[in-house]
């Protein structure tokens, strides 16, 4: 049986090869595309031009994150980004919502731990106008008193309304324990939060932060690249210098031993729960990042292989590891009838890899399946991975996030066309490594929110998760 | 092969230059599958879907919810992957990326995105997955379990038991042609012999269609298909189904579990266009729909002005019409303050008068002028740009189409929606909007009901 293995990889070998080859001809071809330039006041803009499309796309990451946000007033970043999608100086909110319409184009913003990020998709022939709009959203924001208090009260409503998933109350329960401390805790936004922000603060928070210093540019369509840099320059370009963003991210304050956490929610049906754990895990840029990437890979794949296809226990089941500053991961168990009886497959799935093995992908040709080496298979691993990676190259929006992500968390926006070179170069070692220092070596934080009955019973008996219990209150 | 060019050849061909989406091609084995393929080199990367035209749609009582755990059952094994972990072996394999399944109230769908020198491997794939599933009986019994829990889960979210009185409420003889994950005690009774009637009946090739996009030669893969699906035997295909009866009369449903306190939610559901019945009425529709959510225009607010406790302005209105095959929709969905003052029932009995006032007017000519009209069909041309940028989205929107609608209307939708004339909107108001017997929905927080009597009064008064 060994022998037709080692056949079999062989015969796929020559194939990655190919794609690593592949990987040097893509960031040869992609590095011809990329423009770069400064803005009058230094804002560093990066351009990719591609005719792949007509849609063009703008983002404009802002750093600081969660970092730059109080904990008692968390949601105050989520605030101002808002508010800055939905009036400003020149365009009223009709007039905003009229343009975007007429066009079909989207503003967006997004607050991320890290940075926040806005986002113009436009069709080409109405790049000239959507752009005045974006921009004047950005330069001008009317921050107006009706506007910030209806949008206090719409994120009330949002944040009761994910309070009735339990799925995000699991990770709000677990985010709560593992983020205690650290300045990602200013993510964890509740109806108080949000009640003690005021408009004078997201006011100031705007002047404080949304400064040159803090900003990037990415740009992704079919541009002409002296006519862009007039409008940026015009626009982005006059924004003043503001004091330097402060860079990297610190760790969090965690313990060797932490408890279960418990979320007791009675609307749940008493056979379904959720499960999460969060782990701490190496940054973006560390040696052992894309190793730990393809070993969640593997974890979710025998995750998936133990607790729904062989016991049927849970709806989803995955692992996996974020690219923050502060770096975690996450194993997550969707609506399982049994969070007792998952716990102790999902501690098994983690050895199993830990010992430097993973579900065979050879089952099916003369062999029986079950587990072989990592060696054996992580090739296999890669190229699913370059299959996801390429699919996520696919749009022009994709890539300017993917731009200005690689700029926050590498300080190079062309980072990220490296990464199958990088993850090409990963063996089973790091893999194994990785895996046994971040998540089998790891005291995973779980936190679990069930049916009070079914609190009830882990509450008594909390073993298999953590020598204590301790009861989460989510309002 | 042109299929078989190596990896580094694709990635320096597709890099990033300019490679617009290539033409759509269509055809029709002589079994009846549908096949589309669309070229496109960005990536060197293929999506092969397939799609039924089944789910609730198809469903009576007593099956209720069974496509969807048919649609798990597709990952438990076939004649050439034994079981579910030779069928994911071959997955890792061809080095899938991002593959799945979903159910949908009139669709089935898999799709697979492979590296696309495995194209071949993945036709045959799916073929023999659709072909000839095993259905093993202690499968069935672990799968049904893991519905129960997906399902489980979702009648735990507040907005199940709205949806749920929303459905038995517009659609009183086949609710549960709506319900796609369908009744709990079906799924968990499911035999291996009612898993083989969905399979005999629905997944058949003259009720399927084969949809590849990307990196592909559409001359180089027809022969593959062929020779994989080729031999698929035909079946009834899509069967006839009893049409929804219109309602007979004004209903109205209130739940109030609302997690959203201070707030109401309100929605006017109207039956029809159905696309199976009447799909040149849907034309109309859309158009219709684009003019209503116009923020400067006349529908917004006129309804404001009578309804000043709208939250949010005009923002959080909304109106449009929803496409399906068996159970079109136009809705006016809106958010009203929750007053501290009773007198909550009152401002949704003014709402309802506004948007029924709303409604007659729409019949005037002057109502829809030629440029909301010209605007609103320019936006929906825009539409289909943003669909297309990338292959994969493009083909899983044309799925929804071809399964609610037909490769006809699909194809000529554009040009159809050009031809909508103000006469034809209002053809369509009158037909489905202007006196129309309709559902009036209010979602509620269960503190702001305790003040107000919502449920309580429309249970009394309403019904």
């Amino acid at each position: 049986m060994k022998k037709r293995i080692i056949a079999y990889v062989l015969l796929w070998l020559p194939v990655f090869v190919n794609g690593s080859m592949a990987s040097e001809g893509f960031v040869r071809e992609n590095l011809k595309t990329f423009h770069e330039f400064r803005l009058g006041n230094g804002i560093p803009v990066v351009v990719k031009k591609t005719g792949q499309s007509r849609i063009r796309s703008v983002c404009v990451a802002v750093k600081g994150g969660k970092a730059l946000v109080q904990a008692d007033k968390a949601g105050l970043d989520k605030v101002t980004a808002k508010l800055m999608t939905m009036e400003s100086k020149k365009y009223s909110d009709v007039a905003r919502r009229a343009l975007l319409k007429k066009t079909t184009a989207t503003i967006s913003a997004s607050d991320g731990l890290d940075y926040t990020q806005y986002a113009l998709k436009t069709i080409d022939s109405y790049f000239d106008e959507t752009f005045d709009l974006f921009a004047d959203l950005f330069i001008n924001p009317a921050f107006s008193e009706r506007f910030f208090n209806e949008l206090i009260i719409s994120l009330k409503s949002a944040y009761r309304s994910d309070l009735t998933d339990g799925y995000a109350r699991a990770s709000y329960a677990v985010n709560r324990q593992f983020f205690a401390g650290h300045p990602y805790s200013s993510y964890l936004y509740t109806v108080k939060t949000l009640e003690a922000v005021t408009l004078d603060d997201v006011k100031k928070f705007y002047k404080d932060n949304y400064t040159a210093s803090r900003i990037i540019v990415c740009a992704v369509g079919d541009f002409d690249i002296d006519a862009l840099k007039k409008k940026l320059d015009a626009t982005f370009g006059t924004i003043g210098q503001g004091t330097r963003a402060e860079e990297g991210g610190s760790g969090f304050a965690l313990s060797p031993t932490p408890p279960l956490s418990l979320d007791s929610y009675s609307d749940l049906k008493k056979e379904v729960s959720y499960v999460r754990g969060n782990f701490p895990a190496p940054g973006i840029t560390d040696t052992d990042y894309w190793a730990l990437k393809l070993g969640t890979s593997i974890i979710s794949d025998i995750l998936n292989d133990m607790v729904r296809t062989k016991n049927g226990m849970a709806y989803s089941v995955w692992a996996h590891l974020y690219a923050k500053q502060s770096n975690y991961g996450n194993i997550s168990i969707y609506k399982t009838n049994n969070p007792a009886g998952v716990i102790k497959l999902i501690r098994k799935s983690i050895d199993i890899a830990a010992q430097g093995r993973c579900l065979s992908p050879f089952t099916g040709n003369g062999n029986s399946g079950g587990y072989v080496s990592l060696e054996q298979a992580l090739d296999f691993y890669k190229v699913s991975f370059s299959t996801k990676f390429y699919s996520g190259l696919q749009d022009n929006t994709s890539i300017a996030l993917k731009m200005a992500d690689s700029y926050v968390h590498t300080g190079d926006c062309l980072n990220y066309l490296y990464v199958m070179n990088t993850v090409g170069s990963v063996t089973a070692q790091d893999v194994v490594r990785a895996v046994r220092s971040y998540v089998s070596g790891a005291s995973i934080y779980w936190a679990v929110t069930a049916h009070p009955e079914t609190v009830s019973l882990l509450e008594k008996d909390p073993r298999e998760y953590a020598a204590s219990a301790q009861t989460v209150i989510l309002q | 092969m042109r299929i078989k060019k190596s990896l580094t050849a694709l990635f320096v061909l597709c890099l990033c230059f300019t490679a617009p989406l290539c033409a759509l091609e269509s055809h029709v084995l002589e079994n009846g599958l549908e096949v589309f393929l669309e070229e496109n080199h960005i990536v060197p990367l293929v999506t092969i879907r397939i799609t039924f035209r089944a789910g609730a749609i198809v469903e009576t009582m007593d099956l209720n919810g069974l496509c969807h755990l048919y649609e798990h059952m597709l990952f438990k094994g076939n004649a050439l992957y034994k079981n579910q972990e030779q069928f994911k072996a071959a997955l890792k394999r061809m080095g899938a990326g991002n593959w799945n399944g979903g159910t949908s109230t009139e669709f089935v769908t898999y799709y697979i995105t492979i590296p696309s020198d495995k194209l071949a491997e993945g036709l045959e794939f799916w073929a023999y997955a659709v072909k000839a599933p095993l259905l093993d009986g202690r499968e069935l019994v672990k799968e049904r379990q893991v519905v129960h829990n997906e399902i489980a889960g979702n009648q735990s979210e507040p907005h199940y038991m709205l949806m749920k009185a929303e459905q038995k409420a517009l659609y009183p003889d086949y609710w549960f042609r709506r319900d796609v994950g369908g009744d709990l005690g079906v799924i968990d009774t499911a035999s291996v012999e009612k898993m083989e009637y969905i399979k005999n009946n629905f997944y058949v090739p003259n009720n399927a269609a084969l949809f590849i996009s990307g990196d592909i030669y559409p001359e180089a893969v027809l022969p593959v298909i062929k020779k994989y699906y080729g031999d698929w035997q035909k079946g009834k295909g899509f069967p006839e189904i009893p049409p929804h009866r219109p309602l007979k009369k004004d209903v109205w449903v209130a739940v109030n579990n609302s997690p959203t306190k201070g707030l109401v939610d309100v929605k006017f559901s109207f039956r029809g266009p159905d696309a199976g019945v009447d799909p040149g009425a849907t034309y109309g529709a859309d158009v219709w729909g684009q003019v209503m959510n116009d923020p400067a225009g006349t529908f917004k607010n006129a309804v404001y002005k009578k309804v000043p406790e709208l939250h949010g302005g005009t923002r959080f209105i909304s109106a449009g019409y929803y496409t399906q095959r068996d159970a079109g929709l136009s809705f006016f969905s809106f958010k009203l303050r929750v007053p501290e003052e009773k007198g909550l029932l009152g401002i949704i009995e003014r709402l309802r008068q506004a948007v029924t006032d709303e409604i007659a007017r729409m019949v005037t000519r002057q109502y829809f002028t030629r440029e909301e009209l010209s605007s609103a069909k320019q936006e929906l041309r825009n539409h289909d740009i943003l669909s297309r940028e990338t292959s994969d989205r493009y083909l899983a929107n044309l799925s929804f189409w071809w399964a609610s609608t037909s490769t006809d209307y699909y194809l000529s939708y554009l040009d159809r929606i050009e031809a909508v004339s103000g006469e034809a909107v209002r053809g369509y108001v009158k037909g489905y909007l202007v006196n129309r017997p309709f559902l009036t929905s209010v979602w509620i927080n269960i503190d702001d009901d305790a003040k107000h009597g919502i449920v309580k009064t429309i249970g009394e008064t309403k019904q």
